[in-house]
C-alpha cells in the first residue's frame, strides 16, 4: 500500500470534522432538557377523551416537562381511555389530589398533560392513580357549545348545556 | 531443472514428469456470441523453451492465453498446466497456480496509482511478508535486469510504450515465475525498443531457466529467438516446428503469413457482389 | 405498435437482469467486507478519495442551501408571523429531507464518477485482468474498498452538510433578516428530537450504501473502451438520483 503521510492527516481531518458535525447536531440543536432515568415513577389517569394526546407526550407542571406518557390503553370495563404517566423521580412531592389535565401547546400544536397541584399533603407514589382529570377539549363540542350559547343569548333565554355531541 | 533464487510465494506443485510445462488436448472453446474460437487444438509447450504462437488477427490467439491461465475454461478437451488439469481446480488452487506464472500484457497494465518501484513491488506486498529492506533489492534487481533501475520513482504516466511495457515484465518475474507468457509484446514499437524486448524475452529466459510463451505476429522479430512454433488458423494448428521449418512450409496459409503476402487463403477484398455490376447499377444509391 | 411493446418487454427484461446482478454483486461486496476492513490502508486511502476530496463542494453547496432556506423559510414564515420559528423549520427540514438527498447527490455526482471511472478505466486498461493474473484479486483489493470508503464517508458528509447548512440558516436569519437570536436557537432546542437527527443520518447511510454500489457496479462492469467508461460515469449519476429518491420516499413513510 502506498504510504503517504498526507493522506493520513486528510483523512484524519475529514472523519474528525464529520464526527464534530454530527456530535454538534445530536447535543446542540436536539431537545436535550429532558431525559428520563431509572429514578422514574409511573401514576395513571383515567379519561373521558383523550383527544390527540400520544405516547412520548410531555407531561408538564407550571409549564416545565416532568415527565412522559408513556403508555396509553382503552380500559373495557370503565370505558375511559387510561393514560401511564412516567414521571421523573426528582419531582416526588406531587400532591395526591392534584389533577391532570389535557391542553393543547400553541394553537395547533400538539397535546399535552399538564398538572395542577392540588392541597394534598401525600405525595403521588409509584402505582397511584389521579383521581381528577379534565378531559381533552374537542373542538366540535367547544363550536357547539359557543354557538349554542351565543344564539341562547341573542333569543334571551337561559343557556342550557346541550346535550354533548355523539361522535 | 529450473533453480528457484527468489521467494517462494506459495507451495510448490508437484512436477509430472513431462517435459512440457503446458498441454491442450483436443480443445473446442466457443465464444459467448456462439462463435466456435477453437476446434480439436493440440499444442505442447516444452519446458525451458521459448515458444511463439502466431496467426492471422482474430484466430483466438488472447483466448489461448485465457485458457492456459485459466480465466476461461474449454468447452472440451484438456488444459493441463504443471500437469494439473485446469478443469479440476478450485479458484484457489488456480491462484496458487498463478502465482508460477508472469504475464506481459500488450499496453503494460501498469497500476496507474502507483509508481514504477511500487508496480513491481505489487506481487512481492500481496504474495509475501518479505521485510521491506528484501522487497526493495528485489524489486531493483528486477528493474536492473530491464534496463530501468533509474526509473525507479517514475509514474506510469510519465513512461514511453517500450518502458512501460519493460516495467510490465519486470513485475512479471518479481516472483520468479516458472512461465512467462507475453501477449504481443512487440505491437507498436520502434526498431529499437523491439530489439529490447527481444534480447530482453531470450536472455530472461535462459538465465533464469523459464519457459516463455510469445503470442505474436511479428513474424521476423519472434523467428530469430524463437525455439518453437505454432501457427494457428481457422481454430486449429495449421503448422508447428522451429522457425526455420516453418518457412519451407508447403501450405498456402502458412505461406502467406510467414512471408507477409497480401493476397492468398486469407483474401484481400472482404466479400463483395461482383465489382462491374455494382459500378455499373449503382445509379438508384 | 407491436415493436414498441416488444421493446418495452426487452428493457424490462433488462432492468430485471441488471437489478439482479447488481444484487449478486451487493453480495459478493458484503461476504469480502470483514477481510478488507483489515486493510486499514487501502480503505484510508478511499475514505480520503471519496470523502475528504468531497469536502470543499459538500461545505459550499451546504452553505448556500443553508442560505436559500433561511431566505425562504424567513419569507414564508413572516406572512405568519411565525419567523422565530426559522430555527426549528429550518432544522427539521435540513436533518429530515435536504440534508441527506442534496448530499446524496452531490456524493453521486463527484465521489460517486471518480469511483466508476477509475474502475471503468482499470477495467479498459486491463489492470484489473493484471491483477487477476498476479492472483490478486481485484474485487478484494480495488473494488470492496472503495465500497466500503464510499459507505463509511456518506453518513459524515451527511452530517457536516446539515452542520453548515444550519450555520447558513443562521447568517441570513440572524445576522441578515434580525431574526431574535435566542428564539432562533431555543424554538429550534424545543422541537427538534434526537430521533430526527437519526432519521437524517440513517438517511444518509442508506443512500450512501445505495450511491456507492451503483458507481463501483457500474466501474467494475463498465464496457472496456473509452466510450463505455463514458457511459458508466454518466449512468452512475442517473441511476444514483434516481434511486435516491426513490429511497427516499420508501425510508420517510417507514420512518414517519
Amino acid at each position: 500500500m502506498r504510504p503517504s503521510r498526507t493522506i493520513d492527516i486528510s483523512t484524519g481531518l475529514f472523519v474528525l470534522l464529520g464526527f464534530a458535525a454530527i456530535l454538534f447536531l445530536v447535543t446542540q440543536i436536539t431537545n436535550r432538557e429532558f431525559s428520563l432515568h431509572d429514578q422514574s415513577y409511573r401514576i395513571k389517569a383515567s379519561f373521558g377523551n383523550i383527544g390527540g394526546l400520544k405516547a412520548g407526550a410531555p407531561v408538564s407542571m407550571a409549564g416545565v416537562t416532568i415527565g412522559r406518557v408513556e403508555d396509553i390503553s382503552y380500559d373495557m370495563q370503565s370505558f375511559k381511555a387510561v393514560a401511564v404517566l412516567r414521571i421523573d423521580g426528582r419531582y416526588n412531592q406531587i400532591p395526591n389530589d392534584s389533577d391532570a389535565s389535557i391542553f393543547t401547546a400553541g394553537l395547533l400544536g400538539g397535546q399535552y398533560v399538564e398538572l395542577s397541584p392540588g392541597g394534598s399533603e401525600q405525595p403521588f407514589k409509584n402505582g397511584d392513580t389521579v383521581e381528577f382529570v379534565q378531559d381533552a377539549v374537542v373542538l366540535e363540542n367547544l363550536i357547539s357549545k359557543y354557538l349554542f350559547s351565543a344564539a341562547s343569548q341573542k333569543s334571551g333565554t337561559t343557556s342550557e348545556a346541550p346535550p354533548a355531541a355523539k361522535e | 531443472m529450473n533453480t528457484q533464487t527468489g521467494p517462494d510465494a506459495g507451495a510448490q506443485p508437484a512436477r509430472a514428469c513431462d517435459a512440457d510445462i503446458a498441454v491442450l488436448r483436443d480443445v473446442h472453446y466457443a465464444a459467448d456470441s456462439g462463435k466456435t474460437v477453437f476446434r480439436g487444438l493440440d499444442i505442447a509447450i516444452a519446458r525451458g523453451a521459448v515458444t511463439a504462437i502466431m496467426g492471422p488477427s482474430g484466430t483466438g490467439k488472447t483466448t489461448l492465453l485465457r485458457l492456459i491461465t485459466g480465466q476461461i475454461l474449454a468447452d472440451r478437451g484438456e488444459v493441463i498446466v504443471n500437469g494439473k488439469n485446469l478443469a479440476t481446480l478450485t479458484r484457489k488452487e488456480i491462484y496458487a497456480l498463478r502465482r508460477r506464472m508472469g504475464m506481459l500484457f500488450q499496453n503494460g497494465a501498469l497500476l496507474t496509482d502507483l509508481d514504477v518501484f511500487e508496480n513491481v513491488a505489487f506481487p512481492l506486498r500481496e504474495h509475501t511478508r518479505l521485510p521491506e529492506r528484501l522487497i526493495r533489492t528485489i524489486v531493483l534487481t528486477k528493474l536492473h535486469a530491464v534496463g530501468l533501475r533509474g526509473a525507479a520513482r517514475l509514474s506510469p504516466q510519465e513512461l514511453s510504450g517500450g518502458m512501460a511495457r519493460r516495467v510490465a515484465l519486470a513485475r512479471a518475474i518479481a516472483l520468479d515465475p516458472d512461465l512467462l507468457i507475453y501477449d504481443e509484446p512487440f505491437a507498436g514499437l520502434d526498431p529499437i525498443s523491439m530489439g529490447v524486448v527481444m534480447r530482453l524475452i531470450r536472455s530472461l529466459n535462459d538465465a533464469l531457466g523459464i519457459t516463455s510463451i510469445v503470442v505474436t505476429h511479428d513474424v521476423r522479430e519472434i523467428s530469430q529467438i524463437a525455439d518453437a512454433s505454432y501457427i494457428l488458423s481457422e481454430g486449429e494448428v495449421v503448422a508447428s516446428g522451429t522457425p526455420g521449418q516453418l518457412k519451407e512450409h508447403p501450405s498456402p496459409v502458412v505461406h502467406q503469413f510467414m512471408d507477409g503476402l497480401a493476397d492468398g487463403p486469407v483474401e484481400f477484398h472482404y466479400p463483395a457482389s461482383d465489382y462491374h455490376e455494382e459500378l455499373l447499377n449503382g445509379q438508384g444509391r | 405498435m407491436k415493436d414498441v411493446f416488444f421493446e418495452l418487454v426487452d428493457s424490462l427484461r433488462a432492468f430485471l437482469e441488471t437489478v439482479g446482478q447488481m444484487t449478486r454483486f451487493f453480495g459478493q461486496l458484503l461476504l469480502l467486507t470483514p477481510r478488507t476492513l483489515l486493510r486499514g490502508g487501502l480503505l484510508l486511502e478511499q475514505i480520503d478519495n471519496t470523502g475528504a476530496r468531497s469536502l470543499v463542494i459538500i461545505m459550499t453547496c451546504g452553505l448556500f442551501v443553508g442560505m436559500v432556506l433561511g431566505l425562504q423559510g424567513y419569507d414564508l414564515l413572516q406572512r405568519f408571523g411565525s419567523e422565530e420559528s426559522l430555527g426549528m423549520a429550518a432544522a427539521l427540514g435540513l436533518l429530515k429531507e435536504l440534508g441527506p438527498v442534496v448530499t446524496a447527490l452531490l456524493f453521486a455526482g463527484r465521489a460517486g464518477t471518480a469511483l466508476a471511472s477509475e474502475l471503468g478505466l482499470m477495467r479498459a486498461t486491463d489492470q484489473l485482468a493484471a491483477m487477476d493474473i498476479m492472483a490478486v484479486d481485484p474485487m478484494r483489493r480495488v473494488v470492496v474498498p472503495r465500497f466500503l470508503g464510499g459507505v463509511i464517508t456518506m453518513p459524515l458528509l451527511t452530517g457536516i452538510f446539515i452542520a453548515i447548512g444550519l450555520f447558513g440558516v443562521q447568517l441570513v436569519g440572524v445576522e441578515f433578516l434580525g431574526v431574535d437570536k435566542g428564539s432562533f436557537w431555543s424554538q429550534m432546542r424545543g422541537t427538534v428530537e434526537l430521533g430526527d437527527v437519526w432519521e437524517g443520518l440513517i438517511k444518509g447511510s442508506v443512500f450512501g450504501v445505495a450511491c456507492s454500489l451503483i458507481a463501483v457496479y457500474e466501474g467494475y462492469n463498465a464496457i472496456p473502451t473509452a466510450e463505455g467508461v463514458g457511459r458508466a460515469t454518466t449512468r452512475t449519476v442517473v441511476i444514483s438520483a434516481v434511486v435516491t429518491l426513490i429511497l427516499d420516499y420508501i425510508l420517510t413513510a417507514f420512518m414517519l
